[in-house]
């Protein structure tokens, strides 16, 4: 979006016109201004070459490009979430059926994609099917874009085939962990990975089917790197406060579950916590997984339950010192 | 609760809990289990809301499923097997944790809270929930309560977030005037800043809410709902007919709350039905037959009351003096029945007159016509392919009958308003055509013209000799095309103003005919359409029957022994001009000194007439002009019936003992009948019996003869008026929030005319019969050249009189 958003709309584009839509709309968060300003711009642009707007190209077709700020909310991200949005409404998820295939923006049938799916139509329909299927596994064709970040030395979004290692990723592109640390953990597919990885798991393949036999979602493909030092009980702390935080509070488990599985982290975090919140916790995360209205419910319980897991004994440190045993 | 399951769906077999039970596809879970007697608890689910899933705590394990589904939103699928908390550890599982998790920030206040006793919330953590909490951490806190308007009071604390009221205000009552902000565990119901929410249905905001969030400012902290007795009765409030129960505690009225009756009012009841109670035990209440000695008002007792009024009856008979009656629109049909009698068969006279709104030749026919014919019912509301409203603002002269015709265009049914001034009520789809007061009659003249020239057939001699020499507008083709593109599937509903203008309401009568639709007649008051059906009306006796028609008059003798008085009585403007020749005049529950669009000549009347005799419950304007006050009962003190706008008859039950000494009228009117010296009814029973004898089966409708045309009104600006809702009549007394909640009073004009006036400004409106001062609003929600004044700024002045508006000086 910010460095080539023409592969974008020209994804977009293909898109519209293999449904049969006139109407196109980029939905972007509302704090990534300099990603809706260049997308603004590179839309100007395509009206001005006329691929966009009315007879594009001579061909007697149609087509509109709206870009959409949103007002700052993660759950836009959510499909139907994201058409209220467009729509003047809450940011708040749609019951479905109907799914937006069938009623979405506007009661009309409509596509939802995400951007990197969109920009690699381009160069499939440059380069053939078979060209793409040549990157990745059978079974996740193409490439995927990374983001690095975390304790790493060179962190940053890098673009290879699907199936490459995650070891790779980390200790070759981004330079591996930063200040030479020990690595403690990592996180196959952002925030929403459902399971936490640590060092056992370098060698995995970053495809979805690798990822999920290894116990986890490939997601969006954030890699966040934990060094040794890190604690792990307020890196959990930190992303629950992200979900609460972001949870739209249109159900119950969600908005309340977010909500006290924080209050029981800072209470480690300031050396109030019990043995029995561990258990607690992990029985308050299971009263949201499957029972939330979409899907950042469930998403929202792997800090606490990934952590809880594999770091149990930073919780004990908490508990025994009294407060975080880290310093960092 | 559940609303009635369609049955034109083709059914779908499934088992909750190993119990087979057969239903119509589209069906949800929890309406299933409910037609199964197996309650699913929830808390944002409501029948007649859109299903939202948001509370979570109906989850029920459906085989095949990997997760629990919610049984609100989940529809039945053949062969489906659901198991709910009492068979499955899935499904009793997930509600357990969906009810901890909304008690976590929830207070433990049952003890101070108005819910306490009737809450879903309590009653589920009673039956369901552990004994103490696992949870340690502080709750979320928000100051509190925080009044949304003066009625309704908000707890955010107490909020579980079900977004019921929301919902309601969007989706029932068109005033999305409150809704959700913020996020997460700080999300909260909360007004706009600079709107508060402001709605006439807002009360059924707090009966939905499943929890204390959203208490009643007039109730809160009152009474327990099991320390309440309780009775079911009928809102007399307007004609929409709301089932209502009234609650009391140790004999003080404390709440009334809508009761369920999805063929009325649904789950809901207008705010003024809901918080205008207080009237009824206002210390200000006539609680003592009182006789006017040397000038001046004596409490004397029933039995020397009954002898005065007796007495001077026998007099006036005696000396050949004619009687009159004016009687109010609240009466119960038992009452309006017994007046009408009384004033046939006890005073002898046809001058008797309900009405507020004097009309025509076709008023009167149509008036006759009305208990005679199938007329419009809220069922061909909900079945209608148009819905065309005529002269009455429903949104604030029958609210519910508003929320019904709301509902059709929310399925996307067509819904035309004709009237000088565009209804607030928020419809989807609603389009206004502005017509001039006094024009009704020519429009429709025109529509009926238009219809002709597309090929209807169906319209009667009298409506085609009325509509001659008018040229159909395009805005009348184009309302004729719409009434002729539906054909058998239009419902016409006309308010009881129309009759002003001579012709209009005949025309729409006539014209709903031509297109096979259904009429409706929406008076504003809750006993106009029982007054009508008993015949308070100079030309009418009970059931539609003529008193100039010797076979109609021939089934009275029978009934009431005696023959009613065959020449056609006098309306109460004639009344009026020769009061000072009349015997006795007597009132019941009407207060015309202060009512009538003339109420000089009224009060002028009352002070000349000889003897006034005034039934009410209290010394209004006109019974204090009175020479005997007889206190009535108010209608939650008495029993009997009352004919909503439908002609269903609707049953009212007392809720408390008659203030004082009061009574029923059929009551004090039975006592003078046998003190005059003659046979009358004595109980609800005899009265009844004796209607049943008179009623007439209802058949198909037939034309009515149109008349004259209203002349077109003036050139420049005509006055329109009607009552709002929420206005200053009596029965507001003590219902002092409720009252804060009524719009100001403000003069209305369309920009066009608005001639250098800004909204705001303050104005004076000049009339024939008065003035009034208030500021204007310049609204394009008037029709051009007419000014809108609401009928009770102190003003008086009829409908499509011209008027002048000038800055008010100084």
């Amino acid at each position: 979006m910010e460095r080539d958003p023409h592969q974008l709309i020209e994804g977009m584009a293909v898109g519209a016109y293999a449904i049969g839509s006139t109407e196109m709309y980029i939905f972007c968060r509302g704090e990534f201004a300099y990603a809706a300003r260049q997308l603004e711009r590179a839309a100007a642009e395509a009206y001005e070459a006329g691929i966009l707007g009315k007879n594009i190209m001579g061909s007697g077709y149609d087509l509109d490009l709206i870009i959409h700020r949103g007002a700052g909310a993660y759950i836009c991200g959510e499909e139907t979430a994201l058409l209220e949005a467009i729509e003047g409404r809450r940011g708040q998820p749609r019951l479905r059926p109907p799914f937006p295939a069938t009623h979405g923006l506007f009661s009309k049938p409509t596509v939802v994609n995400n951007v990197e799916t969109f920009a690699c139509v381009p160069h499939i329909i440059t380069n053939g099917a078979d060209w793409f299927k040549g990157f990745g596994t059978e079974k996740s064709p193409g490439t995927k874009m990374f983001c690095l970040s975390g304790d790493v030395e060179r962190p940053g979004n890098y673009e290879v085939p699907f199936g490459t290692p995650a070891r790779d990723l980390i200790e070759g592109f981004a330079g591996g962990v930063k200040g030479g640390k020990k690595l403690k953990a990592f996180t196959p597919g952002g925030a929403s990975s459902t399971q936490f990885f640590g060092p056992d798991k370098l060698d995995t393949n970053m495809d979805w089917e690798s990822v999920m036999a290894a116990g986890s979602l490939l997601g969006t493909g954030a890699i966040i790197v934990f060094a040794e030092d890190v604690c792990m009980v307020r890196a959990a702390l930190r992303y629950t406060r992200f979900y609460a935080h972001e949870s739209c509070g249109k159900c119950t488990p969600c908005r309340e579950g977010t909500y006290w599985m924080v209050n029981t982290l800072e209470r480690f975090e300031n050396g109030q916590g019990r043995e029995e919140d561990i258990a607690i916790m992990n029985d308050v995360a299971g009263n949201i997984i499957g029972r939330s209205f979409c899907a950042l419910g469930d998403f929202s319980i792997a800090p606490v339950t990934s952590t809880t897991k594999l770091f149990a004994d930073e919780y004990r440190q908490h508990i025994a010192k009294g407060g975080c045993p880290f310093d960092r | 609760m559940g609303a009635p399951l369609t049955a034109e769906q083709a059914p779908v077999n499934l088992t909750i809990d190993g119990e087979d039970v057969s239903v119509p596809a589209g069906t949800l879970i929890i309406r299933a289990a409910e037609e199964m007697g197996k309650y699913i608890p929830r808390f944002c689910d409501h029948p007649l809301l859109d299903p939202l899933g948001a509370c979570r705590q109906c989850l029920v394990e459906v085989e095949g499923q990997r997760k629990p589904l919610t049984a609100c939103t989940t529809p039945v699928a053949e062969g489906m097997v659901v198991k709910t908390e009492f068979t499955s550890e899935l499904a009793r599982d997930g509600q357990e944790g969906v009810l901890e998790f909304l008690l976590i920030n929830h207070p433990l206040d049952c003890p101070m809270c108005d819910k306490g006793g009737e809450c879903p919330l309590q009653d589920q953590a009673l039956a369901y929930g552990p004994g103490s909490s696992r949870y340690i951490d502080p709750k979320r806190r928000f100051t509190k309560p925080v009044p949304i308007s003066p009625l309704v009071k908000l707890d955010r604390e107490r909020c579980v977030l079900c977004a019921r009221c929301t919902r309601f205000s969007d989706q029932i009552a068109g005033d999305p005037f409150i809704e959700l902000f913020e996020r997460s565990a700080l999300e909260q119901v909360a007004i706009f800043e600079d709107e508060p929410y402001e709605s006439i249905f807002s009360g059924n905001v707090i009966q939905i809410c499943p929890v204390g969030a959203l208490t009643s400012s007039t109730f809160r902290f009152r009474a327990r709902p099991f320390d309440m007795a309780s009775a079911d009765t009928t809102c007399n409030r307007c004609a929409s007919g709301c089932r209502i129960t009234v609650q009391t505690r140790r004999g003080e009225l404390v709440r009334v709350l809508a009761k369920d009756d999805h063929e009325v009012n649904d789950e809901w009841i207008c705010d003024k039905g809901r918080f205008a109670h207080p009237y009824a035990q206002s210390p200000e209440r006539v609680v003592e037959p009182l006789v006017r000695k040397n000038g001046e008002f004596v409490a004397v007792s029933w039995a020397e009351a009954v002898q005065v009024v007796a007495d001077r009856i026998t007099a006036a008979r005696e000396a050949g003096k004619g009687s009159a009656v004016i009687a109010g629109q609240q009466l119960v049909d038992e009452d309006a029945y017994a007046l009408s009698r009384f004033a046939r068969t006890v005073l002898g006279t046809n001058d008797v007159d309900a009405r507020r709104v004097l009309g025509g030749e076709d008023e009167d026919a149509v008036l006759a016509a009305l208990p005679k014919t199938i007329t419009a019912a809220n069922q061909d509301i909900d079945t209608a392919k148009l819905i065309v409203t005529i002269g009455v603002d429903l949104h604030e002269e029958s609210p519910i009958v508003f929320l019904r015709v709301r509902k059709a265009g929310r399925k996307g049914v067509p819904v035309r308003e004709i009237s000088a001034r565009r209804s607030a009520g928020n419809v989807q789809g609603a389009r206004w055509t502005a017509c001039r007061p006094g024009e009704e009659a020519t429009l429709l003249a025109g529509v009926a013209r238009a219809l002709e020239a597309r090929g209807n057939s169906g319209l009667d001699p009298s409506t085609r000799a009325a509509m001659q020499g008018v040229d159909p507008t395009s805005e009348m083709q184009e309302l004729a095309a719409a009434l002729q593109g539906v054909h058998g599937s239009v419902v016409i509903l006309v308010g009881e103003r129309l009759a002003a203008v001579p012709g209009a309401l005949g025309l729409a009568w006539n014209i709903t005919k031509a297109v096979d639709g259904t009429f409706g007649w929406i008076p504003r008051k809750a006993g106009a359409r029982g007054a009508a059906w008993a015949g308070l009306h100079p030309a009418l006796l009970p059931g539609g029957r003529s008193v100039e028609s010797t076979d109609d008059r021939a089934a009275f003798g029978e009934v009431w022994g005696i023959d009613p008085p065959s020449r056609r009585g006098r309306d109460a403007r004639a009344i009026f001009r020769t009061a000072p020749e009349l015997g006795v005049l007597l009132l019941a529950g009407a207060d015309p000194a202060t009512d009538f669009a003339d109420r000089q000549q009224a009060a002028r009347g009352l002070d000349d007439a000889p003897f006034v005799v005034a039934l009410d419950m209290f010394l209004t304007e006109s019974a204090r002009r009175a020479d005997v006050v007889l206190p009535a009962a108010a209608a939650y003190e008495r029993n009997g019936t009352v004919l909503n706008w439908e002609g269903r008859p609707r049953p009212v039950k007392a809720a408390v003992p008659p203030a004082g000494l009061a009574q029923a009228d059929y009551e004090i009117l039975a006592q003078i009948a046998n003190a005059a010296g003659g046979e009358f009814p004595q109980t609800l029973e005899a009265l009844r019996k004796e209607i049943k004898a008179l009623l007439v089966q209802p058949a198909a409708a037939h034309a009515v003869t149109v008349g004259q045309l209203a002349r077109p009104s003036a050139d420049g600006l005509v006055l329109a008026t009607h009552r709002p809702l929420l206005d200053d009549g009596t029965m507001m007394k003590g219902a002092d929030a409720l009252a804060q909640t009524a719009a100001p009073v403000v003069v209305e004009i369309n920009p066009a005319d608005a001639r250098g006036l800004t909204s705001g400004e303050p104005v004076v409106v000049h009339a024939p019969l008065g003035e009034v001062r208030a500021p204007v609003l310049v609204t394009d929600a008037v029709a051009r050249g007419v000014v809108f004044v609401p009928a009770h700024a102190g003003f008086a002045g009829r409908a499509g009189e011209a008027v002048t508006v000038e800055k008010a000086g100084g």
